[in-house]
């Protein structure tokens, strides 16, 4: 059947055609961006859900929970931070979980804290990450967030300081303007996972169990023919425009607090620790920067009852892969650190809270 | 600026809206320059100056050769401006491999020449500008077409920025008429050139892009795999090489409709060819008809001897792989089609198998051939192709793909052959005329959202940039 238009049907035809071509295109965000807020964790974030997950099968159950970024992650060996703790603490002994993931600043930290409560009983004592960079307004991590938490939802109370970040604002953009292309990956999969009919997908990828140690983190200066002074120039450039008009407030600060908040109402004795950062690292910080950072840290030990461990100047800088992650060396010494000087007291607080 | 970026969207959609919104039809023209112009900076300013150069000499000698009084003034024109023309084109793409050849030619005779390395960067879309210029002055000597005068339509003959860098190769007889016109916002053209982009768009950013992840490691080291996942590779590669080119070609031709200008088809189902012969009717089709009136026809095509026939044939296709690339692999590729060209003359096919199953037979043959031809083109080097083919014919053991890469890409190949049948039967085209208004527009922006699911996390230059 050959259906024949003069010109002027075929000039209105084509303006419909377009006009329900632009209508879906301008849907098209709404429609992608509620799928991509439905989209199961261990797909959207593999990281958070494999550490979740890893938590949940934990056993004997830990009571030590180490919470943080790569950074930390890198730092501490959680095999020979239990043996040291071990022989620290005896009969006393319970076991430790690190549940540092990539990219896991104070944000991620909150949505990964919220999981791990639900799912088994609350630790008792959490050593949970805090860096100057990591609670800076103009946060480099924002464009992560955006891509692996982020919802509808959360959007008024994040746009403000994703404003003011240039990536996470083009990353804001693409998410939720071109949510199909932006999220193509996570979409795909959870497609993939859909149409195997039903078939029970493991929700612990193997590439984030083995993320899960952070002995690729360590590793990585090993083959790099770039000298580590290079590296740690050029990593602590990276976050130069983020410390720069250093200011700690909006979404990142506020969500340490409600992660401190919400441990404490869950009983945890929380320790704030700050890990060890490079000279390059330690320079990028104005003194007006550190004061700030003091300052809240203070608020929150009063507010919250919470202690403070600063490590940020303790490791030289020939024990560091780049600017702030540990290499085996200084990985080894701050476990040995942490076991002995934090780790071991506190727990010792928490059993026994009248030896005082 | 690739078709398939953000910024060539962002940069389209201003082209666009000024252009329409422009009232005057040489200022729309004078815009379409500027905007060819950054179109092209945006990868080396620098070689804007010299398309100004190549384009202006060609100007200038065209308008020369049309006054001029005598046929050996004009002959001596033509010459002149070839000269200039080709000179640029081997300076820029062949001054490194005439030099290692003659290195390796003196290496033979036993001298040793100290080694030279030259670091010229290959303008983008020489080899095609270039012929377009070529094939403007030597039609103004043939009398074909009079000369521009209106400098500002022959800069958008050879700028405008959908053929600029590869194609297709727009014939100066064909499109300065339509850049003389006055253009009228047609929006039954644009929807047109809004679904002759979107299939370029998913031939290139979905499908060769995705292929290229699964067989360009095998090209990088053939020696590892089996005979069967080479010949699956080969297979894939003549896949790839037709989305991506042809890809780019449809998206050119989207943008020009959109803009109100018409190029020619490039390409017309050519794996679907019972003959070599027939591929290059339907492959490439604005380059092997330049060479054949530029080149073949000139030398005097078939009109001579058999053996002078053959002659030409494989000159001329030497020639055309030679325009692909700096190398003895593309001017070996190029004699090895001349070649099959020739025997297709010698021995003919017989009527009775251009129908049916045995034409379907002649398909299947042809497409073996040309896979060889393809590994040849691909290698890095003839021992490479050699080897390559030494092992796709001596079953070999060696690594295989992995199911999955081989489900895709089998998954591809079936794509590309369904389009073939839907594109020769024109079923597309009728279901199309068939649908109403708004379901075709919600099709066109699901296809859209489709493509930008599909598209693979490294985007890939497009393969005949380097050309």
């Amino acid at each position: 059947m050959q259906v024949k238009r003069n010109h002027g049907e075929l000039q209105r035809c084509a303006r419909r055609s377009l006009f329900w071509c632009g209508l879906t295109l301008c849907l098209s965000p709404l429609v992608g961006g509620w799928l991509v807020d439905s989209c199961p964790v261990h797909i959207r974030d593999p990281g958070a859900a494999a550490c979740v997950s890893l938590w949940r099968r934990a056993k004997p159950e830990p009571q030590i929970l180490v919470l943080g970024s790569s950074r930390l992650g890198s730092f501490v060996r959680t095999r020979e931070l239990n043996t040291l703790s071990k022989d620290l603490l005896g009969d006393d002994f319970t076991p430790i979980f690190n549940a540092s993931v990539i990219c896991g600043e104070p944000i991620t930290v909150q949505f990964i804290t919220r999981r791990l409560l639900v799912s088994r009983a609350p630790p008792k004592l959490v050593l949970l990450e805090t860096s100057p960079d990591l609670l800076a307004r103009n946060n480099r991590y924002f464009v992560f967030v955006i891509t692996q938490q982020l919802t509808a939802g959360d959007l008024p109370r994040y746009i403000p300081d994703i404003l003011r970040s240039e990536a996470a604002v083009s990353r804001l953009i693409s998410s939720r303007v071109t949510p199909f292309f932006r999220h193509r990956n996570h979409l795909l999969g959870w497609t993939n996972e859909l149409v195997s009919g039903g078939r029970k997908i493991p929700s612990l990828p193997s590439k984030a169990v083995e993320a899960h140690s952070f002995q690729f983190v360590r590793d990585r200066g090993k083959d790099d023919p770039v000298p580590l002074a290079k590296r740690m120039q050029i990593g602590a450039g990276r976050f130069r425009s983020y410390l720069r008009n250093y200011q700690i407030a909006g979404a990142t600060s506020a969500a340490l607090e409600s992660t401190v908040a919400m441990l404490r109402a869950h009983g945890c004795m929380v320790i704030l620790v700050a890990p060890p950062v490079s000279s390059a690292q330690r320079a990028l910080l104005t003194g007006d920067a550190q004061t700030q950072f003091d300052t809240f840290l203070q608020r929150l030990t009063i507010s919250y009852g919470c202690e403070v461990a600063n490590y940020s100047n303790r490791l030289p800088d020939h024990m560091f892969v780049d600017n702030h992650h540990a290499n085996d060396a200084g990985s080894i010494k701050f476990t040995e650190w942490l076991a002995a000087e934090t780790l071991a007291p506190a727990w010792r607080k928490v059993v026994n809270p009248r030896a005082d | 600026m690739l078709f398939h970026s953000f910024a060539f969207f962002l940069f389209f959609a201003v082209t666009f809206t000024v252009y329409w919104l422009l009232r005057v039809h040489e200022f729309r023209m004078a815009w379409l320059v500027a905007a060819s112009i950054v179109f092209y900076a945006a990868w080396n300013p620098w070689f804007v100056v010299l398309i100004a150069f190549t384009a202006g000499v060609d100007y200038v000698f065209a308008l020369r050769i049309e006054q001029a009084a005598t046929q050996r003034r004009r002959r001596w024109l033509l010459i002149a401006s070839l000269g200039i023309s080709l000179s640029l084109l081997v300076f820029f793409k062949y001054s490194g491999f005439l030099l290692n050849s003659s290195a390796g030619l003196f290496r033979l005779l036993g001298v040793e020449l100290p080694p030279l390395a030259l670091r010229i960067v290959l303008p983008l879309g020489i080899s095609f500008y270039t012929f377009e210029t070529i094939s403007y002055v030597v039609d103004v000597y043939r009398r074909q077409i009079p000369a521009e005068r209106n400098p500002l339509h022959y800069a958008l003959y050879i700028m405008f920025f959908p053929h600029l860098i590869a194609g297709p190769i727009v014939r100066a007889g064909q499109f300065l008429p339509q850049i003389r016109a006055r253009k009228h916002l047609d929006w039954a053209r644009l929807q047109l050139g809004i679904q002759i982009f979107l299939r370029g768009l998913f031939k290139k950013a979905v499908l060769a892009d995705r292929l290229a992840g699964i067989i360009d490691p095998i090209f990088v080291r053939p020696a590892e795999y089996s005979s069967a996942t080479l010949w699956v590779a080969a297979f894939g590669y003549a896949i790839q090489v037709y989305c991506d080119f042809s890809g780019y070609t449809d998206m050119a031709l989207g943008a020009a409709h959109a803009l109100g200008f018409k190029l020619p088809q490039n390409f017309r189902q050519p794996y679907f060819s019972a003959s070599v012969s027939e591929f290059w009717r339907r492959w490439h089709i604005t380059l092997s008809t330049w060479v054949r009136d530029y080149i073949y026809i000139p030398m005097g095509g078939s009109r001579g001897k058999p053996w002078e026939t053959y002659r030409n044939l494989i000159v001329t296709m030497a020639v055309l792989g030679l325009w692909h690339g700096a190398g003895w692999t593309f001017v070996i590729f190029g004699v090895y089609h001349g070649v099959l060209l020739s025997l297709e003359r010698i021995f003919p096919y017989p009527a009775w198998s251009n129908r049916g199953i045995p034409r379907v037979g002649r398909v299947i043959w042809t497409l073996l051939l040309l896979c060889i031809g393809l590994v040849i083109f691909r290698s890095e080097s003839l021992g490479i192709a050699w080897m390559m083919l030494g092992r796709m014919f001596q079953p070999v053991a060696g690594i295989s793909l992995s199911s999955a890469a081989l489900g895709g890409a089998l998954l591809i190949i079936a794509c590309i052959f369904a389009g073939h049948l839907l594109g020769a039967n024109k079923i597309s085209r009728r279901i199309e005329k068939l649908m109403p208004a708004p379901l075709l527009g919600v099709a066109l922006a699901l296809q859209f959202l489709l493509i930008q699911l599909l598209i693979p996390e490294d985007a890939k230059p497009f393969i005949y940039f380097q050309f």
